[in-house]
């Protein structure tokens, strides 16, 4: 394979992400016990592999590389990673933890996984990497607060066309100026894709083995953006279908995005029974077990929405909460906190999820209570006198 | 109006509420003694250009410097223009000129060991 025949040896023999990859270097070669890890984060393909392993090689590290989606569970990593909190060295060599694929892991499946390597990195005596695609993943966004992040991009065509071409030359390799062009516009800013290309056209000189090499995931940030902002219909259907997130975090999200941007309330209202449309799919397919009509989700949703939305003016947000909601969010974040971690521990379900999705329908039956009831029941769920501040307020708001 | 992504910029006063945004959501960073902005990796250009078009009336051009000569790379010119989506893209590129040059990969190659020392 071309990815690991021409694999860097070096950082500085990379190409894109400058910024990213000399801050990790330094963060490298001024690490120290106590240090935060670094949090690599990109699309696939741009380089986050290689830097790691390029950058030990030039400052003398040994890389424990370990695949968190394959190894996912919190006794499998449990045993592969324990030992490598105890130790600094093995037979004189500077060892580097690398966990690979950290938005690999799976909550609810791999229970305990996350909390494991959380608790790793902040005991672990070696300086410990973390890679992920996305970052809009839930379980890297917990992560972000605890580590140092050095986010990646997709390389630039002209850097990509850089590459290959001094490859071509220290190889001389035959191959047309326009084959490269070629590769380039379908690398897609993915130079494993454009290294996977050159190796398929060098093959077989034809240009549909281009399409094959390409990783196509995409966040769903990304995947968003696409979709409201493509002038090409196929395009927006082509991300959405790229994006690995559920059907209905995808939905959740178009209606954030939708909600928190400022357009018409016309066109709002058109994008809002599109999405409602596609909302209603959704549940008819889970009722009636018809599984096989999500094969056409992507394509209907991504078509509703083009048609009923102008083109950029809608950007991805995931969090759409007025004014009002982000202030008191930030005025009683430490007590809800408390309170959505007590909440989701007794509904099964997350803290966030617990605060955002039940936390409101619980103060409305409340607030249709009696007032010695509702202090009753409140009392039992918490003695904390905040906490009970707290959701007093809220059950206040309904009582208006 | 035209950004240089990575490099220092100015914006008009725009309130308390704007650059509060620019900070937290935005993530753009700022010298408090020159005044001037800079976009970071960890900048969200989307919200960026959604936001700043949106006070100033204008639409936001983002363009990238070259890595070799630090000066603009020439995004309107470029070869590749209609695939390169530069909110997407890292913030460094090349120029016409420095991509031409025979030994333009050692010459970045060195640029960027030398930034990193």
């Amino acid at each position: 394979m071309y990815t690991e025949k021409f694999r860097p040896k070096n950082p500085s023999m990379m190409v894109g992400n400058e910024e990213s990859r000399i801050g990790f270097i330094n963060w490298l070669r001024r690490w120290r016990k106590g240090a935060k890890p670094a949090l690599l984060i990109g699309p696939p393909g741009i380089g986050k592999t290689t830097l790691v392993y390029a950058a030990a090689e030039s400052l003398g590290y040994v890389v424990l590389e370990f695949n968190a989606s394959d190894t996912r569970t919190k006794e499998r990593l449990s045993s592969s990673l324990t030992p490598s909190t105890h130790s600094l060295s093995v037979l004189g060599e500077k060892l580097l933890v690398f966990l690979d694929e950290v938005d690999g892991l799976y909550a609810r499946q791999d229970y305990g996984g996350l909390e494991f390597i959380q608790g790793f990195i902040e005991k672990s005596n070696l300086p410990v990497v973390l890679a992920a695609n996305l970052e809009d993943d839930e379980k890297v966004r917990k992560l972000l607060p605890k580590c140092e992040v050095f986010a990646f991009k997709r390389v630039p065509p002209r850097l990509i066309h850089l590459y290959l071409k001094s490859l071509i030359e220290r190889e001389q390799l035959n191959i047309t100026i326009e084959s490269i062009n070629k590769i380039v516009e379908h690398s897609g800013g993915d130079i494993r894709a454009a290294l996977n290309s050159l190796q398929a056209v060098l093959a077989s000189p034809s240009s549909e083995v281009l399409e094959v090499a390409r990783d196509k995931r995409v966040s769903l940030r990304d995947a968003l953006n696409t979709l409201f902002n493509s002038s090409d219909r196929e395009e927006a259907k082509s991300a959405l279908e790229a994006c690995d997130a559920d059907i209905l975090e995808k939905i959740h999200a178009i209606y954030s995005s939708l909600v928190q941007s400022k357009v018409e309330s016309s066109v709002l209202l058109r994008s809002l029974l599109a999405l409602s449309a596609a909302d209603e799919l959704v549940s008819r397919i889970k009722r009636t077990q018809e599984w096989r009509q999500l094969r056409y989700f992507n394509a209907m949703l991504s078509h509703m929405i083009f048609d009923a939305t102008p083109r950029g003016v809608v950007q991805f947000s995931q969090d759409a909460y007025p004014w009002s909601i982000q202030l008191r969010i930030w005025n009683d974040a430490r007590v809800l906190r408390s309170i959505g971690r007590k909440l989701g521990s007794m509904l099964h379900t997350s803290s966030r999820e617990a605060l955002i999705v039940h936390l409101p329908y619980l103060a409305y039956l409340l607030s249709r209570l009696g007032k010695d009831e509702t202090q009753r029941i409140l009392r039992e769920f918490t003695a904390d006198e905040s906490e009970l501040r707290v959701l007093n307020k809220e059950v206040a708001r309904f009582s208006k | 109006m035209e950004i240089l992504l990575g490099e220092p910029f100015r914006l008009p006063r725009l309130g308390e509420d704007v650059f509060r945004r620019l900070m937290r959501d935005v993530r753009l960073e700022y010298d408090r003694q020159k005044r001037v902005f800079r976009t970071t990796t960890q900048t969200d250009l989307y919200q960026l250009s959604t936001l700043l078009s949106e006070v100033l009336k204008e639409p936001i051009i983002y363009t990238v410097k070259c890595f070799i000569c630090g000066s603009d790379a020439g995004c309107t010119s470029c070869e590749y223009s209609n695939i390169c989506d530069r909110l997407l893209v890292s913030q460094n590129c090349l120029c016409k000129n420095c991509l031409n040059k025979e030994d333009a990969y050692t010459l970045y190659c060195m640029r960027v060991a030398e930034t990193s020392l």
